[in-house]
């Protein structure tokens, strides 16, 4: 039993446990100093020993990121929600959602930094415009996907399935509809929002896990950089695990 | 007494739309009738297609009507434009006088499909009680627990569509089509997915749910055997462009049961009926 | 006349795109003009004339070229590892489980939170490029993995009734079928390349587009911020285009 379940986490999670090893040995085997590369034990004990500071920074962040996520969704449904009545909205977003999803955003942070002054307001702020068009995107498609046999049903009820006037069909069926959608997105950019918070923190922020990381570094206290990193990864899979699993378990419910 | 009681309610507007209905009788059901009906399909490159070919028919009112046809030969077509769906290209249909279009602002057409087209995150219950919350009228929750008796599935009112059958969606799919009490019921295969003992028992069903109240209603088959056992009269489509190619009246005995199947009459409708459809099949030019 | 239906759709598609550009660049200089936004956001000709400056042009051009070959290294790396560690799961499937497990976490782990890994593993100088190529290998390997789902189970039949090896079955069978999927992941990878070398060149590289996107921004020289943004998004876009182009004549080639 015990073996049966060690094995089954072990084909899991043995790529995990490779890394962890790896960075073990590539410490041990290079005879590093902490202050050059800390050993994974340094790193979690700087975590516990300073575990108040840590959760404290790293709620921040988590904030921050939630926040701009959420901002950026709800921006994003709204405007989808305009773009469905009136379609020449969307004629002009959708290809600039397009073209921006193949610009390097996050890289241009600094920019939007200079734009709207340091602070925290301003990692809201980025992380809000970058969520926004993928929001939109996936909202927008899933409000336009209903399948034509409930749109026929909707018709013959006399409902109106389009425009101002089509808004007890987009109330009931169509926002409904795009509910996995929603989720698709989130799932996506849950990392991503992150990401952008932590890069944020890390330019120009005064807290946050991105500010802890860059600060420790040039403090000479490696094992907090990394503990710093480590915990935003944990934070960031963490995300992406609750996200994934709100998406697994609604996608369900949405399939005839 | 009694009478003098009813008519103070009635005055009050207190009736429910259902007794208001069933007072006033005949009006619960319209008369159909197509006259010179044709549609034609604009494809890219200016080409065509003529999917029906002038159907003329008058449908009186509460009969069940049966309309069959080899593949492609636009039953569905036929049944869309008297939904309101498509709009003729030549020709008129007259709902009770009134357009579809008119007809279905007025909520006074029910359809189910074959593909049910229930709404997946709206448990069975909600699902029936959708019609009344498109059409921006209250819902009436009686209405809709007795529709859900009606189709037999009380049980599974919190049911989501995923947790039931095929037929059980069928089912629930036909109770939505009834949820505003049509006056007239369009029905496109709705059984056309379903196995061939389902099938029957479905068609058992939709009798006695058809004769409780009878309204108009037009059923597009594949089965011949379906559409004796069910309509007042079979309609023979021929192949594209689609015409009436034969009117047949099925004069058996109501109610009809598995029984009916057994007589001679129901046999020689069935047969006769059969060999129209494979003649018409036969004679089709090369598609 | 010729008006097929193809044509014009890509007209009015092009049409779109002309109209939602002209109109954000139009809206852009105006903003600027009247500087609504402060000095933060100049009209776009002010920076288009800097850039055209001798001195400002060869700096650019010089980081550019820099944060390029970065990026192109790191495509090439991270494609081609991320191609193959998707097939070696396909080939040795024991490993697949733990691949996929890896993949969404090491996925997960923001960019950033590698930067302190990576300046001790491979150095300053190489970080850009090693950024960029894990950017890079997490799209690709995603793309490929989505794509070997998608063998339709048809032909798993195939394979196992004709007793194919794994080996030839991934070479004939798996890898032609998840080759529209890879050139996808391809395409978005373009944009992971540069994202990654620009983020990459902020922990400590001695020159690059990144380095003076954070000089400008601390040292407030908005021209030459903007000008490095949009070098940058020219060279993501140049990427996408390429492959995009790829994608086209390739891929119906192949009988896609
Ligand atoms: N929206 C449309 N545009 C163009 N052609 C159409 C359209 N709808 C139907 N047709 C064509 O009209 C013809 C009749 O189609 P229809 O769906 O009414 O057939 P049907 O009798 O219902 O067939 P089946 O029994 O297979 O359902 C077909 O040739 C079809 O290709
Ligand atoms: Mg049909």
């Amino acid at each position: 039993m015990v073996r049966q379940s060690l094995s089954r986490i072990w084909s899991r999670y043995w790529g995990i446990f490779l890394l962890v090893g790896l960075w073990q040995l590539f410490v041990s085997v290079n005879n590093l100093n902490t202050i050059v590369a800390p050993s994974p034990q340094a790193v979690v004990l700087s975590l516990l020993n300073n575990a108040d500071y840590f959760a404290a920074e790293a709620l921040r962040t988590t904030l921050t990121a939630s926040g701009g996520l959420a901002l950026g969704l709800l921006l994003g449904f709204v405007i989808a929600c305009l773009s469905w009545t009136a379609p020449s909205l969307s004629g002009v977003l959708t290809p600039m959602a397009l073209l921006i999803r193949s610009i390097p955003i996050v890289a241009f942070v600094p920019i939007i930094v200079r734009v709207a002054g340091y602070g925290t307001h301003t990692v809201l702020i980025v992380t809000t415009f970058l969520s926004f068009f993928p929001c939109y995107v996936f909202a927008l498609s899933g409000f336009q996907e209903v399948a034509q046999v409930r749109k026929d049903f909707c018709c013959s009820l006399g409902c109106s399935t389009s425009g101002f006037r089509g808004w007890r069909f987009f109330r009931h069926v169509a926002m409904p509809s795009a509910v996995p959608n929603i989720l698709t997105a989130l799932r996506l950019l849950a990392p991503t929002a992150l990401l952008v918070a932590l890069v944020a923190e890390f330019l120009i922020g005064t807290d946050g896990l991105g500010y802890v990381m860059i600060r420790a570094r040039s403090d000479m206290e490696m094992d907090k950089s990394w503990a710093a990193a480590l915990l935003a990864s944990a934070l960031s899979v963490l995300f992406f695990v609750i996200f994934s699993y709100l998406d697994k378990k609604y996608r369900n419910n949405w399939q005839a | 007494m009694m009478s003098n009681l009813h008519d103070v309610i009635r005055l009050e507007g207190f009736l429910s739309r259902q007794e208001v209905c069933m007072e006033a009788g005949n009006q619960s059901t319209s008369d159909i009738v197509l006259e010179g009906v044709r549609k034609r399909f604009e494809l890219a490159k200016g080409q065509v297609i003529d999917a029906v070919e002038h159907v003329d028919l008058n449908i009186a009112g509460g009969e069940f009507i049966a309309l069959i046809g080899p593949s492609g030969c636009g039953k569905s077509t036929l049944l869309r434009m008297v939904a309101g769906l498509e709009t003729p290209s030549h020709g008129q249909i007259k709902i009770a006088g009134q357009t579809p279009n008119e007809c279905i602002k007025q909520q006074k057409l029910g359809i189910a499909m074959q593909e049910h087209g229930l709404m997946p995150w709206l448990s069975a219950w909600d699902n029936i009680a959708l019609p009344f919350r498109l059409a921006g009228l209250p819902v009436d929750i009686d209405r809709v627990h007795e529709l859900l008796a009606l189709v037999g599935l009380d049980e599974f009112a919190n049911a989501l569509p995923k947790q039931l059958s095929g037929g059980m969606k069928q089912r629930v799919s036909i109770a939505r089509a009834l949820a505003l009490e049509p006056q007239v019921l369009i029905l496109d295969e709705p059984f056309g997915a379903l196995d061939a003992v389902t099938r029957r028992l479905m068609n058992n069903e939709l009798q006695r749910i058809w004769s409780r109240k009878p309204t108009t209603t037009i059923l597009v088959t594949h089965s011949v055997e379906e559409a004796v056992f069910l309509a007042d009269r079979v309609c023979l489509m021929s192949p594209r462009p689609g015409r009436l190619a034969l009117v047949e009246p099925i004069t058996l005995e109501r109610p009809r049961s598995l029984e009916t199947m057994q007589t001679a009459e129901f046999r020689n409708l069935l047969a006769k009926l059969t060999a129209a459809l494979d003649e018409v099949c036969m004679s089709a030019p090369a598609q | 006349m010729y008006v097929g239906t193809c044509p014009v759709n890509f007209i009015s598609e092009a049409l779109k795109w002309v109209v939602g550009l002209g109109m954000l660049f139009v809206l852009w200089e105006v903003a600027g003009q009247q500087s609504w936004l402060g000095k933060a956001l100049p009209p776009l000709s002010s920076i288009v004339s800097y850039a055209m400056e001798p001195r400002s042009y060869e700096l650019l051009m010089r980081s550019a070229s820099i944060t390029a070959s970065n990026a192109l290294y790191g495509f090439l790396i991270g494609s081609i590892v991320g191609w193959a560690i998707a097939c070696s799961g396909q080939i040795w499937p024991p490993m697949k489980k733990g691949l996929d497990t890896l993949s969404t976490f090491v996925n997960a782990i923001p960019l950033i939170a590698l930067g302190p890994l990576l300046i001790v593993t491979v150095g300053e100088q190489s970080t850009p490029m090693a950024t960029a190529a894990l950017a890079v290998f997490f799209t690709v390997f995603v793309a490929v993995l989505g794509g070997f789902e998608r063998v339709p189970s048809v032909h798993d039949d195939v394979i196992r009734t004709y007793g194919v090896t794994r080996w030839r079955a991934l070479c004939f069978i798996e890898f032609p079928n998840a080759l529209p999927s890879l050139i996808d992941g391809l395409k978005l990878g373009a944009s992971s390349a540069v994202l990654g070398a620009i983020l990459g060149e902020w922990f400590g590289a001695p020159a690059g587009l990144g380095v003076l996107i954070v000089s400008a921004m601390q040292n407030f020289q908005i021209n030459l911020l903007w000008s490095a943004a949009f070098l940058g998004t020219a060279m993501s876009g140049i990427g996408f285009f390429v492959l995009a182009l790829l994608q086209q004549k390739l891929l119906p080639r192949l009988g896609w």
